[in-house]
């Protein structure tokens, strides 16, 4: 006859010590093991990253950091924004420019009916 | 970011979208504009969405609320989903063989690694 070394604890007293064990490492306690989908909230957010990839939106322009730079005895060059200005004055020099912005505003023709 | 979205705001009405968003910085094409916009919704609704979904999949919960957060998740409309973005490339907007830590197509990327704009990147040669 194998003697019993020690008494085996009872149920009630198991689920006691797992809510305990529950309470110190903070976790939830679930004795019926029912499915709670807590790892959608484990999960950590991902939408920052998500938003910011066509780059963040206060990014500056180039227009605005040659603003910041502009100084009287340093200049950068714009290679971009030199060629069209380029480009503008010599078509403006040909009689080829973009017509002016009318000041009043053009009546619009009115419709005639037959 | 809000600021900036007021100002969109203020400058036009964008119809184009429901709701008015930021603008990529870089290169714009409709194609990236509408997946920008997707992008900005699916951050803005994550943490409602995420909360519906957790209520919605627990057994603990009654069965009334449950359903209640599943039909809220499926009212939601569908650019506020994170699985709508779709990676594009940053310099011409192609949807299809996007090198991912580079965020640009193959192409692109082929032309970019070549220019040297992408330190350590060079051809294989061997």
């Amino acid at each position: 006859m194998a003697s019993r070394l020690f008494n085996p604890p009872k149920l009630a007293k198991l689920k006691e010590l797992t809510k305990l064990q529950c309470n110190i490492f903070r976790t939830t306690y679930n004795p019926e093991r029912l499915r709670t989908e807590a790892q959608v909230l484990r999960k950590p957010l991902k939408g920052q990253i998500i938003s910011n990839y066509y780059g963040p939106a206060d990014f500056p322009t180039v227009f605005q950091i040659f603003k910041l730079w502009r100084v009287d005895d340093f200049r950068l060059v714009n290679e971009d924004e030199d060629y069209r200005q380029r480009r503008v004055t010599m078509l403006r020099k040909r009689g080829k420019g973009a017509p002016k912005k009318l000041k009043a505003p053009v009546e619009a023709p009115t419709k005639k009916r037959k | 970011m809000s600021e900036l979205i007021k100002v969109v705001k203020a400058s036009r009405p964008l119809k184009r979208f429901p709701q008015p968003v930021s603008l990529p910085t870089g290169f714009v094409n409709t194609r990236i504009l509408r997946d920008n916009f997707k992008r900005q919704m699916a951050a803005e609704h994550e943490v409602t969405s995420k909360a519906l979904k957790f209520i919605a999949r627990n057994a603990a919960l009654p069965q009334k609320m449950r359903l209640e957060a599943q039909i809220q998740l499926t009212a939601m409309p569908n650019y506020t989903r994170m699985n709508q973005v779709r990676d594009r490339c940053l310099e011409s907007g192609t949807a299809k063989k996007i090198i991912k830590p580079f965020r640009v197509g193959r192409y692109q990327f082929r032309l970019m690694a070549k220019e040297g704009e992408f330190p350590g990147v060079k051809k294989g040669v061997w």
